[in-house]
């Protein structure tokens, strides 16, 4: 019996493996084909004017509204399109603008998702081995991989939050800029949800599996 | 809380815990851990045996002691 789950665990973490290479494979590869695109806060070295750059910019109307007509379409077809994001390049020797605090909070949190996410992986990582070590030796909810599972989940949520609040502070920079142009972007504080959500499930995951160790403690102490 | 007294039995009855363990049925370990009040919980199968080999009652072995803190809740 206890040769079937290890090889049971064997077989999932292979499968969970493989798919995680694949992942990191096409991150990367995405990575080093892309476009140098400078980000909130960079500097190109080839226009002096250069300031920055906001990426995602939700379009408000008209912009979102205006259907712009494509031409040479296949006979039969016609095709409109609308503006729904953009990304703006901003130009200046404005030393007030350049200065914005706002930039310095967006570089900082952009920072702060970095090694939020390197030590999500690297924590993802130590669990992964953990769970298989300890499962092997008959121990599904060791207390220190309970409390890992935890961080992560933490770790997702506020890496979140961090990412949807660099971008609301990026769209209020972009419409403070924009606001007498017809490009003007939206600039609500989106939530997204999705992350949170995964964050949140691997908190209340750590809880059960937390009951779940209290229980097999309680098994294993009962004589 | 409940004081499990089953070494004061064992030396009366000048038995070893692992030849209780044997006679009994449960590993050193176990019933190490019965001995030493860390234990959550107690079968009544495994109590009757006990006091079947130690030939003694159950509040022999077990005592309630009020108005003291549990160590293993």
């Amino acid at each position: 019996m206890k040769t079937n789950y290890i090889k049971r665990i064997r077989i999932v973490y292979s499968l969970y493996g493989g798919i995680l290479l694949i992942c990191c494979g096409l991150f990367f590869s995405n990575i080093i084909s892309s476009e140098d695109t400078p980000q909130v806060g960079g500097i190109a070295s080839h226009d002096s004017d250069y300031a920055f750059t906001i990426t995602n910019l939700i379009a408000a109307g008209p912009l979102n509204t205006d259907e712009h007509p494509i031409e040479n379409t296949p006979a039969g077809v016609k095709a409109h399109a609308h503006i729904s994001h953009f990304d703006m390049d901003f130009y200046t020797r404005d030393e007030a603008i350049r200065n914005d605090a706002r930039i310095g909070w967006i570089v900082a949190l952009q920072a702060f998702q970095i090694v939020c996410f390197a030590a999500i992986i690297v924590l993802v990582v130590i669990t992964l081995i953990s769970f298989y070590r300890s499962a092997k030796n008959g121990h599904v909810f060791p207390e220190r991989k309970i409390t890992l599972l935890l961080v992560i989940g933490i770790l997702l949520v506020v890496s979140s939050l961090s990412t949807d609040t660099g971008t609301y502070l990026e769209r209020t920079l972009a419409l403070d800029l924009l606001r007498d142009t017809q490009w003007k972007p939206e600039a609500h504080y989106t939530i997204h949800f999705t992350r949170i959500f995964f964050g949140l499930t691997l908190i209340f995951l750590s809880q059960i599996f937390r009951i779940g160790r209290e229980l097999q403690e309680d098994h294993e102490l009962t004589i | 809380m409940i004081v499990v007294n089953l070494d004061v039995m064992m030396a009366k009855r000048k038995i070893s815990l692992t030849e209780l363990a044997d006679r009994v049925g449960l590993t050193p370990a176990n019933l190490s851990i019965f001995k030493t009040g860390k234990a959550r919980a107690v079968r009544f199968s495994t109590l009757e045996r006990i006091c079947r080999e130690l030939d003694c009652q159950p509040s022999d072995l077990l005592e309630y002691r009020p108005d003291e803190v549990p160590q293993n809740v």
